[in-house]
C-alpha cells in the first residue's frame, strides 16, 4: 500500500464519520506497525478521552494503551488507541497531555494497558465540568 | 505566516497535486493542520537512494511548486545531510520535500546542526552528474 492509498483511506474515514479534526496525520508506506498515525490535540483530559472514544467507535480490533516518555520532565502521558479502518488499514490515534492522569502500572519509559472504563470515566469529566 | 487549515482541505490539496504531476512516490507524508511558525503544512519524505537520485527527485518536485527554495541541513549526528525543497502547491499549500544523503566533506561545508541555502541549479548539477555516472 502506498502513501496515496493510505491518505485516501484516512480521508475517507474522516469524511465518513463525525470525528474531531486531527492536529497531524502521518502516513508511512513501509512500516511494520500502523500505516497511519493520527495525532489529536490533547488540550484536556476529558476532551482527549472523548475524542479517542469517538475514534474507537469507528475502528475495528481496537486496543488502548497509555505510555510515558523516558524523560519524565513534565509528567507527560500519551493516551493511544490502535485499530483498523474499514478497509483494514492499521492506524494509531493518540494525544499527549502535560501533567497527565495517573494510570495504574505506568512508569517513565513504559507503556501500560488502559481500560476502557478508565477512558470513559475521564471522558465523563467533561460533562461534570460543563454541568 | 503559518495558517491553520482543515485537515481535509490540506489532504485534498496534496492529492490534487499528486494527481496532476508524475512525481516520485513519498515513503512518509506528514500533514500538519497548524504547524509552528515558519514550518510547512505538508512534509514529504522521499526514499534515500544516493545524492544523484535524491537530487533528481527533489528537482522533479521543485518543478511542480511555486516560491521554491532549497536547503541543506546537517543533523547534529553529523553523518548525513538532509536536502530539501520548500515551496507551495497551486492553491498555496506550503510543502517541504526532503531526503537524506551521506555527508561528504568534499561536497558540503556544513557543521553538525548547521543549515544553509543551496541553489536549485546545484541540485540539478548533482542530478545530472549522477546521470552521467550511470551512463558511463
Amino acid at each position: 500500500m502506498n502513501t496515496q492509498h493510505i491518505l485516501a483511506s484516512v480521508g475517507e474515514h474522516l469524511g465518513g464519520f463525525e470525528l474531531h479534526e486531527p492536529v497531524m496525520v502521518t502516513v508511512r508506506a513501509c512500516s511494520a506497525g500502523p500505516l497511519g498515525t493520527i495525532q489529536l490535540s490533547g488540550e484536556s483530559l476529558p476532551g482527549l478521552a472523548s475524542e479517542l472514544l469517538a475514534w474507537a467507535d469507528t475502528l475495528d480490533n481496537v486496543t488502548t494503551t497509555a505510555w510515558c516518555p523516558a524523560y519524565p520532565d513534565d509528567d507527560q502521558v500519551f493516551l493511544e488507541i490502535r485499530g483498523t479502518l474499514t478497509d483494514h488499514t492499521p492506524v494509531k490515534v493518540f494525544g499527549g497531555l502535560f501533567d497527565g492522569p495517573h494510570v495504574p502500572g505506568l512508569a517513565a519509559g513504559c507503556r501500560a494497558d488502559l481500560s476502557w472504563a478508565l477512558l470513559r470515566n475521564w471522558a465523563l469529566l467533561v460533562e461534570e465540568v460543563s454541568a | 505566516m503559518t495558517t491553520t487549515r482543515t485537515f481535509l482541505s490540506l489532504l485534498d490539496s496534496f492529492r490534487d497535486h499528486l494527481a496532476a504531476f508524475d512525481l516520485p512516490e513519498p515513503i512518509t507524508v506528514d500533514i500538519d493542520r497548524r504547524p509552528l511558525t515558519g514550518w510547512e503544512h505538508i512534509c514529504v519524505h522521499l526514499d534515500v537512494r544516493g545524492l544523484g537520485s535524491v537530487s533528481s527527485d527533489l528537482t522533479a518536485w521543485a518543478d511542480t511548486l511555486t516560491d521554491v527554495r532549497a536547503t541543506a541541513w546537517r543533523p547534529p549526528a553529523g553523518d548525513s545531510v538532509h536536502l530539501a525543497v520548500h515551496g507551495c502547491t497551486a492553491d498555496g499549500t506550503t510543502i517541504r520535500v526532503y531526503s537524506g544523503v551521506p555527508y561528504d566533506s568534499n561536497r558540503f561545508d556544513l557543521q553538525p546542526g548547521e543549515r544553509d541555502a543551496i541553489t536549485l541549479g546545484t541540485l540539478r548539477c548533482w542530478s545530472m552528474a549522477t546521470g552521467a555516472e550511470v551512463a558511463a
